[in-house]
């Protein structure tokens, strides 16, 4: 019952990650490209709104790309002590995750308050295209939530060994 | 420096060894010492994560990931390692001498070490071991020839170290072109040597003919780098730029032109860039937290104080510096490496007179050795899969080669002047 929840959580995930990954790097991919021709095609005009598209695609990406990597298990990590002595192993995987729930714990109640803060202030808006700035902020307790999923997922596939719910990716 | 100080250390330490993600291990400790040792609203974190990663200059590097990704998954690699053979493969240890010349061309369009390894000694190693070269010598040669990947430009570890040390980026990029090409020099010959003494056969020289149909082959490869390079040193394109045009470049080569990748593939393209960027730049936001600590507390300039109480001669300084980066380098990512102690070292390179570039420069060969010093070097571990051989094998077979590689960083070391020619000629850097 519970692995069958996890998997369509997981595949859920994995829809909603790939293609606002996708969609994010794309839109920031031809918005810087369409400035470089410009500049150089008219040598005085350009996308002054590019610079913040891109700047908050960079944002958005890195926290949504992190949840994703904790699927992979490609968070970049020290492993020299579980090589040198393999009966760590195990103890310090579960504390690894431990520790990612802690921290996903933290980006919910932190990244909550400060975007509830943003909401309520109707001046704080970006820069050049006047988008209200919780938009963004609500993205680190939303990167909480999903991660703190993700790693309860993650440790129930360690804890069984098994590796059927996210497909040992 | 108080005891404090010392637990935060201990701490970061302590969590690096836990195999907790390192960025979070930044992220900890940094918010620690901020809220319960300087006493400011925890608050303050979100706002430096959040602004840690509003940075247009942290684009060159989700675009760089994306090219060298196009690159692999497309046949610009196998073009590379083609034109790379049909240039030196005809010499005495040729087919060796072409993987470190191959390395070279990728880590001319890609950043990365790992990339590098994976790229070409996943490619090379068995094309060396079908043509008779000896298994040790080819697992050596392609575990340690793809630090080009990380010295010649555009490198994703100058590129973070830049962003801390406020180098403009395309002057430090030119510190690794004579350092490279050194490397690639120095491990031809030596590859030379080894080949001759064992008495491999030659292959046969290309005619005049094959040469050019391979360079015509490869045309559409050879020219990214060209666009790249020439791009930024003709002052058509920032270093910024140059990223964007290159992924569009390679785009099109592979489905236009080489045919190699399709449509659909682009999506699997830029989800796992973005994720392989995203690993990469959360360290960013990590080591920010941590770095607003370090700043609070003003660490660095204590440090520096300390170490200048110590030390007086400023090649004592590199010296020991060397040494602890090849120590560290041995356990910790090179990424991880450059955001936390870039930002230690920097109020001590002006104490001593040493060059930021020139430092730079060091700080990332020191630490791309450490991807292939036993007994943790990732390198190891990626080619020891490759030919099923246990790290005690791999960790043998490197060493000349490593020994060739600590002797150029120790000549780089004390001859900085080698480093900052192109930086002096191109932009009158220090003039």
């Amino acid at each position: 019952m519970l692995k069958a929840v996890f998997r369509k959580i997981d595949r859920v995930f994995l829809f909603l990650e790939e293609w606002a990954l996708f969609a994010a790097v794309m839109v920031a991919l031809f918005t810087a490209m369409a400035n470089v021709i410009l500049r150089k095609a008219t040598n005085d005009y350009s996308l002054y709104w590019s610079d913040e598209v891109v700047r908050k695609v960079i944002f958005f990406s890195t926290y949504i790309g992190c949840i994703a990597a904790i699927r992979s298990r490609a968070l970049i990590r020290i492993d020299a002590l579980p090589q040198m002595l393999p009966v760590l192993k195990k103890p310090l995987t579960l504390f690894s995750h431990i520790a990612v729930l802690v921290f996903s714990a933290v980006m919910v109640y932190l990244g909550g308050q400060m975007t509830l803060m943003m909401y309520s202030d109707e001046y704080a808006l970006t820069a050049t295209l006047r988008l209200p700035e919780w938009i963004f902020y609500a993205v680190l307790p939303l990167m909480g939530v999903m991660m703190f999923v993700r790693t309860l997922i993650m440790i129930y596939e360690d804890w069984y060994g098994v590796n059927d719910i996210t497909g040992g990716q | 420096m108080g005891n404090g100080y010392l637990m935060i250390f201990a701490l970061l330490l302590g969590c690096l060894a836990s195999t907790m993600p390192v960025f979070m291990a930044l992220f900890f400790t940094g918010t620690i010492g901020l809220v319960f040792m300087v006493g400011i609203d925890p608050q303050i974190v979100i706002e430096v994560l959040y602004r840690s990663m509003d940075k247009f200059a942290l684009v060159v590097v989700m675009f760089f990931v994306l090219c060298g990704n196009i690159m692999t998954k497309g046949s610009i690699v196998e073009k590379l390692i083609k034109t790379a053979n049909i240039l030196v493969g005809f010499l005495p240890g040729g087919l060796a001498m072409a993987g470190v010349l191959a390395c070279g061309f990728f880590g001319a369009i890609s950043g990365s070490t790992v990339a590098t390894v994976v790229a070409i000694g996943g490619f090379m190693i068995p094309a060396l071991i079908e043509n008779n070269y000896d298994e040790k010598f080819s697992v050596g040669v392609m575990t340690t020839a793809p630090i080009l990947g990380v010295i010649i430009p555009p490198s994703i570890a100058m590129i973070l170290y830049a962003m801390v040390s406020n180098d403009q980026l395309e002057a430090l990029f030119l510190t690794g072109f004579i350092p490279g090409l050194i490397i690639i020099i120095a491990m031809s010959i030596y590859s030379w040597f080894v080949c001759r003494k064992m008495g491999m056969t030659r292959k046969k020289r290309p005619t005049l003919a094959e040469t050019f149909a391979i360079l015509k082959e490869s045309f559409w490869a050879l020219f990214l780098p060209v666009l790249i390079f020439g791009g930024i040193y003709s002052g058509l394109f920032t270093a910024n730029e140059a990223a964007v045009v290159a992924c569009f470049y390679a785009f099109f080569v592979e489905i236009v032109i080489h045919k190699d990748m399709k449509v659909r593939d682009i999506k699997n393209v830029v989800v796992s860039s973005a994720i392989t960027s995203a690993t990469l730049l959360v360290i960013v936001a990590g080591a920010s937290v941590f770095g607003e600590y370090l700043t609070f507390e003003q660490i660095p300039g204590k440090i520096a104080t300390v170490v200048v109480d110590n030390i007086s001669s400023p090649w004592v300084f590199l010296l020991s510096v060397n040494l602890l980066l090849l120590f560290i380098g041995m356990f910790m990512d090179i990424i991880s490496a450059t955001l936390i102690l870039t930002p230690i070292f920097l109020p001590l390179l002006s104490k001593f007179g040493i060059d930021t570039m020139h430092f730079g420069l060091l700080m990332t060969i020191n630490l791309g050795i450490g991807y292939c010093t036993p007994p943790l070097g990732v390198s190891l571990y990626i080619t020891g899969a490759t030919v099923d051989r246990n790290i005690v094998y791999v960790s043998r077979a490197v060493m000349p080669f490593l020994l060739i590689q600590i002797a150029i960083l120790l000549l780089l070391t004390f001859w900085p002047d080698i480093v900052l020619l192109l930086p002096k000629l191109v932009y009158g850097y220090g003039q």
